[in-house]
């Protein structure tokens, strides 16, 4: 042990002297020669014959001196200049190869780091405050959904009571509300709702007045309001003396207190505060309201003991589903973003890792091909004394170096490319205060770290031990390397044919899928269409309105209604729960009738596919100019609840090319019911029992693919959503109808006037970048992929050229040559090709593509498959006919391929 | 004769060049090399640059110790002692290696008798 020590020790020092250790070597070994010559002319030997016998006793000096420097030495760093430089050198040598490589890696890695990044933005990001990694939410998880939810009022008073690992412990819940400042018109501003501990949970202090404090939580305390900084500067004109100013949220006067200053949006992107109170009547609501708890660990603890903690003091009342739901304290951004990885976001991985291989294996198999070109230099290495990891040392670091680049390049791309993103990313409730695109989380730092050592393993390293492996110094030594390219090679070429053709498609459907409704846009004039959400008063949700208010709303709305109609830039209104394109996704059984006979196969079995939901009224559908495929649409007075109408997509997604009608679907009874806050919109009939297809009508949303299940709107929906066809633009529409609903009544509330091509826009355009960058990434690939078989292929065939040019000089003919050139190549692509469109298929086969967002793009897989080959084989052809012309006695004196 | 000359054992030379400096005090590199030779009876195959690769490894743990010095011809040379650490070592190896070569010979006896 000791003696290790101080081996290392002394290699260090020698490290750090290399000049005092090769020059003492000299000495030494002159010492040692002058020796032994005196012995031997001692002995009666001319001089210089003494000379020679010593010199040939000591042995190779060049050797002695080379080993002597490693033992003095580290072990590999000496060597690590010398292998650095080389690397350099033979990646400059061959640049082409090293600007495809690069070029390769780099979009691979971008796009796996890029999605990585956005996502740790998303959810993994410490928050922006003193000691952010400290602050926690406290949830309600989900088992089964894998989704995080807010807890009950009653619940989080009584947390605050028991619980101990978690101090500062507060909620908030986010509202919309009208407020008034001054003469200024009524603006609909997001306020949280929050207590008094959530400031001291963010250790910022207010910039002018005061924060929220504990006693304005209490019932009849006054009314106040603390504000942001960006509100203060703009609506406040950034006055000094605001506290004390009163505004009015929902007609109630509120005190301004107090100014937070810039960046401040804590909970997650407020800029209005104003108390939660807790205590009032909560738990006597049904259902009753939910709020998100948070708070600071505790000194000296630690988030499991804290989760913990939780867990055993758990949920009060579960209601029925308490068995998969428990109480949790997480890290603040992920309790909040609300999820874990779901499958999409897996898929969405292990689609861009699997982008990550073909520009790998094709890399790889370059750089083998140059490294079986390599073979003699490798030989003479080993010969003259390299080891062999030495020699694979060398290769790895080649590959290395080119990975690192990439990595490094790949990095700046993702910080650029999130910078935009922050920019232009605008998140349907607003961006969160932590969300930071632009920067490079650790973890992504990490993640990329290791991907470039699974992509520098496969590169480098594999190719390095094939050649090593295959390290018969006499054949290598005789200059013409007489290796054969064997059935690894045709292996590796397969191997990237193949995996092009898989991966391609999957990529391509699945970016289709994500970016046809965006490109495509909504297939009909979508901008006419106007929408608007009608409650009553502030409600959001109808178990929150007694019966009789629900008679009076019905009333309102039919009034107002009435008077849109009467407008003249209104041609046609119609009436659904929620506005066409933003209706809850939830998973539906079908069942097929098989008294009915409609299925070849006697009983079918029940099918289940996540579908869009909305209640709509009859009117709707011509409205929409949405023609009847098949059946009839329900009819709006006989009121039959158990009756529903279904888009093309749908009847294609359950019955192919039949009919559906007659058939009857249900909710899901497995699926995981969304909160009752979104599904709340959409009356679901008889909460899952079975209702019939009476018809299909055509697709909405022509490109969206959206499977969507039509209810019959109940007479009491609430809330609301109005549709209209207008004649003309919409001037001032969101006002005059703001102004219309509460010319009616002062309850009757109006709010997101949008037309349908925002709302359209809105839903999909979080998704599209994502669509975006990996319909990118598979067209790089896919171009990358053609480039890595040409150059493959182009390779193979040159390193026949001798043989070739040969053969013809010697009378073979040049069309027949041809065809055995490219016979041989087609039979390495037709492997790869066969391998990888039955790979193809299989993926299509088992992975849901279109169940979680891909589009079938029919003709795909042949597109690719007709691609690669025609490639490889046009690679193969130009570098045979250039065999075919070259001069024999050129051919034979050439050792290089 | 070149072929009755046996390689020399790995792991042996160490042992060797300790023992030697052992019983021959400071000895420079060239010396010691001789002295192997000598006492091998040309039985054994030495390249003699191994023995100065030998006492590096040596030098840097520490078991021997070197100088500069001149030779009885004047030659100035480097001369190498053996430290504390590495008479403890020479100790510890020459009993292991009795050891080791007492099971050999036991293993070989019945064989060679046979």
């Amino acid at each position: 042990m000791v003696a290790r020590l101080h081996t290392w020790l002394a290699r260090i020092r020698g490290l750090l002297r290399p000049g005092d250790v090769d020059a003492e070597i000299e000495q030494e070994l002159d010492a040692h020669l002058a020796l032994a010559e005196d012995d031997k002319v001692r002995s009666g030997v001319t001089r210089a014959e003494a000379r020679r016998m010593a010199r040939l006793e000591l042995g190779g000096v060049a050797q002695l001196r080379e080993a002597s420097r490693e033992t003095r030495g580290l072990p590999r760093l000496d060597t690590f200049w010398l292998d650095l430089k080389l690397g350099v050198r033979m990646l400059r040598k061959t640049w082409g190869l090293t600007l495809i490589g690069g070029l390769a890696l780099t979009t691979a890695i971008s796009i796996t780091v890029g999605l990585f990044n956005v996502y740790q933005a998303v959810t993994g990001a410490s928050l922006p405050l003193e000691e952010g990694d400290r602050v926690v939410s406290l949830m309600v998880w989900d088992a089964a959904a894998q989704t995080t939810g807010g807890v009950a009022q009653s619940d989080f008073e009584r947390w605050k009571q028991s619980v101990r690992s978690v101090v500062n412990l507060g909620a908030f819940r986010t509202v919309e509300r009208n407020l008034v400042v001054g003469n200024r018109r009524v603006e609909l501003v997001s306020v949280a709702e929050i207590t008094a501990s959530g400031f001291d949970v963010a250790r910022v202090p207010p910039l002018l007045g005061r924060p929220i404090r504990s006693e304005d939580e209490r019932l009849g305390a006054e009314r106040v309001v603390v504000i942001g900084h960006d509100v203060w500067a703009s609506v406040f004109s950034a006055d000094r003396e605001v506290t004390g100013r009163v505004v009015r949220i929902d007609e109630v006067p509120h005190t301004v207190v107090g100014v937070m200053p810039d960046t401040f949006a804590f909970p997650v992107n407020h800029q209005y505060w104003t108390p939660l109170r807790t205590t009032l009547q909560a738990s006597q609501q049904s259902p009753e309201p939910t709020v998100i708890a948070f708070g600071r660990l505790a000194p000296g603890v630690a988030l499991p003991t804290a989760d913990t903690e939780l867990r055993a003091v758990g949920l009060l009342r579960t209601g029925n589903q308490d068995d998969d739901r428990q109480a949790r304290a997480m890290s603040y951004v992920r309790g909040i973003s609300g999820t874990g990885l779901g499958a999409r976001e897996w898929f969405l991985f292990v689609t861009a890792g699997l982008l990550l291989l073909p520009p790998c294996a094709n890399i790889a198999i370059l750089i083998y091909a140059r490294t079986v070109t390599r073979q003699a230099e490798f030989a003479a290495r080993h010969a003259l004394g390299g080891s062999r990891a030495r020699i694979i040392g060398q290769l790895s670091l080649e590959a290395l170096l080119l990975v690192a680049g990439a990595t490094v390049a790949s990095l700046v791309i993702v910080s650029r490319v999130g910078a935009h993103l922050q920019r232009l990313v605008r998140l349907p409730n607003g961006n969160p205060f932590w969300l930071d695109l632009s920067s490079i989380q650790p973890e992504t730092l990490l993640f990329a770290v290791i991907i470039a050592a699974v992509a520098a393993g496969i590169v480098g390293l594999v190719p390095a031990l094939q050649a090593v492996g295959r390290l018969t110094d006499a054949a290598a030594l005789g200059g013409r390397s007489t290796l054969k390219l064997g059935a690894a090679w045709t292996g590796l070429v397969a191997l990237q044919v193949g995996l092009s053709i898989a991966v391609i498609p999957v990529a391509g459907e699945m970016a289709w899928g994500i970016v046809r409704p965006a490109v495509a846009g909504p297939g009909f004039a979508a901008e006419q269409f106007l929408t608007a959400r009608v409650t009553l008063g502030q409600a959001q949700n109808s178990n929150l309105v007694e019966p009789g208010d629900l008679e009076r709303f019905g009333r309102l709305h039919t009034q107002f209604a009435r008077r849109l109609e009467a407008l003249p830039e209104v041609a046609a209104l119609t009436r659904s729960a929620v506005a066409p394109g933003r209706e809850p996704r939830l998973e539906i059984e079908v069942e097929g009738d098989s008294q009915a006979g409609r299925s070849a196969d006697g009983l079918r079995a029940s099918q289940h596919a996540p579908a869009r939901v909305n209640a709509v009224d009859p009117s709707f559908f011509e409205t929409f100019d949405m023609g009847v495929v098949a059946g009839r649409i329900f009819d709006g007075t006989a009121g039959g609840t158990d009756q529903v109408v279904v888009n093309r997509a749908l009847a294609r997604h359950i019955a192919g090319d039949g009919s559906p009608v007659g058939w009857r679907l249900r909710d899901s009874p497995t699926s995981d019911a969304p909160p009752t806050e979104t599904r709340g919109d959409v009356a679901v009939a008889g909460g899952g029992s079975w209702q019939e297809i009476v018809g299909v009508v055509d697709d909405l949303y022509a490109n969206s693919g959206d499977l969507t299940v039509y209810r019959p709107l109940p007479e009491n929906q609430h809330p609301l959503s109005l549709s209209m066809r207008l004649t003309t633009g919409r001037p001032q529409m969101a006002q005059r109808l703001r102004d219309l609903g509460s010319e009616i009544d002062a309850d009757l509330y109006v709010s997101e006037v949008r037309s349908l091509a925002e709302v359209y826009e809105d839903s999909h355009r979080s998704v599209y970048l994502v669509g975006l960058m990996l319909g990118s990434g598979a067209l790089s690939v896919l171009l990358l992929s053609a480039a890595g078989i040409y150059a493959l292929m182009s390779f193979t065939v040159a390193r026949r050229r001798r043989e070739i040019a040969i053969r013809a000089a010697l009378g073979g003919r040049s069309t027949r040559l041809l065809v055995g050139v490219l016979g041989r190549a087609a039979q390495q692509i037709g492997i790869g090709a066969v391998a990888g469109v039955l790979l193809a298929l299989w993926l299509g086969t088992y992975l849901p593509i279109e169940a979680i967002g891909g589009a079938d793009v029919p003709g795909l897989i042949p597109a690719a498959a007709v691609t690669m080959t025609v490639v490889g084989l046009l690679a193969a052809a130009g570098p045979a006919r250039r065999a075919l012309r070259l001069d024999p006695t050129e051919a034979l004196r050439d050792n290089q391929p | 004769m070149a072929e009755t000359r046996s390689p020399i054992l790995q792991g042996t030379l160490d042992l060797m060049v300790l023992k030697t400096l052992d019983q021959m005090g400071p000895l420079h590199g060239y010396g010691i090399a001789r002295r192997i030779e000598q006492v091998g009876g040309h039985a054994l195959a030495l390249n003699q640059g191994t023995v100065h690769l030998c006492l590096v490894r040596l030098l840097q743990r520490k078991w021997i110790s070197a100088r500069w010095g001149t030779s009885d011809n004047n030659r100035r040379a480097k001369y190498y002692s053996l430290t504390k650490a590495g008479r403890r070592q020479l100790q510890a190896e020459a009993a292991r290696w009795e050891r080791v070569a007492g099971v050999i010979w036991r293993i070989l006896q019945p064989e060679g008798r046979g």
